[in-house]
């Protein structure tokens, strides 16, 4: 009996590697979900943390009913209206950042305990692979980046908060 | 009712719904530096965490366990802390124009009012971080329990 070409002979072998690496291709395509929904913490959409994009509007600044056209500023009948318009701006930026390191700091632990439960025991190489296999960076680094984006657009609007209630201070 | 009064109600309306309202809620009209708690609710933070069955089979679940507890631990007291400065900034603002205008034994009544509000406001917020790191020390609890398979 003749044996079969080398090639044809190594077609099991390519088939199984292929079959075998198939879910890290699977993975490689899909993009890691933020919200890490299987974080060893917890349920993946809870975080310990308040919403930075939610502090100015909770700055109220103003007196009264703020649907109305004739409410005054919270500050607006004392003499140092614009200094407490300022710090109130400056006390809604505190909260803000406090909001994003408080989710910077849970993305790292996030990251931390992922790779201390997918890849315990893992040294060197065998540990920077699991960890790009898993995507615990990629995750980590999407997280961290949806934390930092909050933090512009919510200090510029505890800026224009504080603005606004500036605005009112001379108001009759 | 009494201004003093009823700054207390609001001042325990608002502990109260720190620890009971989810904070997206509005409290809109309100007429205070802020419409609402800006700053995790300590008493949702250990329900936040759930890594009671997380390790089990690993070989470090107890010290998984434990360092898991110090994170659901930070969060609490950050809370806290954020929850005391909220109350500075808020008593401050509103004690300031409150008593505006008041001189004399009447500016003192008022800032001793508010004083009195703001120690028992912080009283309120070390309670609800008592209460939280019981939570999270409960869930290391659990978790230490889950890895010895009891």
């Amino acid at each position: 009996m003749t044996r079969a070409p080398l090639p044809l002979r190594l077609l099991p072998l390519c088939f199984a590697t292929l079959l075998a690496l198939a879910p890290l291709f699977a993975r490689a395509g899909t993009a890691p979900d933020p919200n890490d929904p299987n974080s060893p913490l917890g349920p993946g959409d809870k975080i310990p943390c308040f919403d930075a994009a939610q502090v100015p509007a909770s700055l109220s600044l103003q007196a009264g009913d703020p649907n109305d056209p004739n409410s005054v500023g919270f500050f607006s009948h004392l003499p140092d209206c614009a200094t407490l318009c300022k710090k109130a701006g400056a006390s809604c930026a505190r909260f803000v950042k406090r909001a994003v390191a408080c989710e910077l700091r849970f993305a790292d632990a996030r990251a931390s305990f992922k790779t201390r439960t997918d890849c315990e025991g893992l040294r060197g190489a065998a540990l920077t692979f699991c960890v790009t296999d898993n995507k615990i960076e990629d995750a980590h680094i999407v997280q961290r980046d949806a934390a930092s984006g909050k933090l512009a657009d919510a200090l510029g609007g505890c800026a224009k908060r504080a603005d606004d209630c500036t605005g009112l201070c001379n108001a009759p | 009712m009494r201004p003093e009064l009823a700054r207390r109600v609001l001042v325990l309306a608002l502990v109260c719904a720190s620890v009971l309202v989810p904070h997206d809620g509005a409290h809109a009209g309100m007429g205070s530096l802020y419409t609402d708690l800006v700053c995790p609710v300590i008493g949702d933070l250990p329900g936040e965490f759930d890594f009671a069955t997380r390790f089990v089979g690993l070989v470090n679940c107890d010290r998984l366990c434990l360092d898991a507890g110090f994170v659901c631990r930070r969060a609490v007291d950050d809370a806290a802390s954020c929850q005391l400065a909220f109350v500075n900034d808020w008593i401050a603002s509103d004690s300031r124009i409150d008593c505006n205008g008041l001189t004399g034994s009447l500016l003192g009544d008022c800032k001793a009012g508010w004083a009195v509000d703001k120690k028992f406001w912080q009283a309120s917020v070390k309670q609800s971080r008592f209460v939280g790191r019981f939570g999270c020390a409960n869930l290391i609890g659990k978790c230490a329990t889950s890895c010895s398979g009891h």
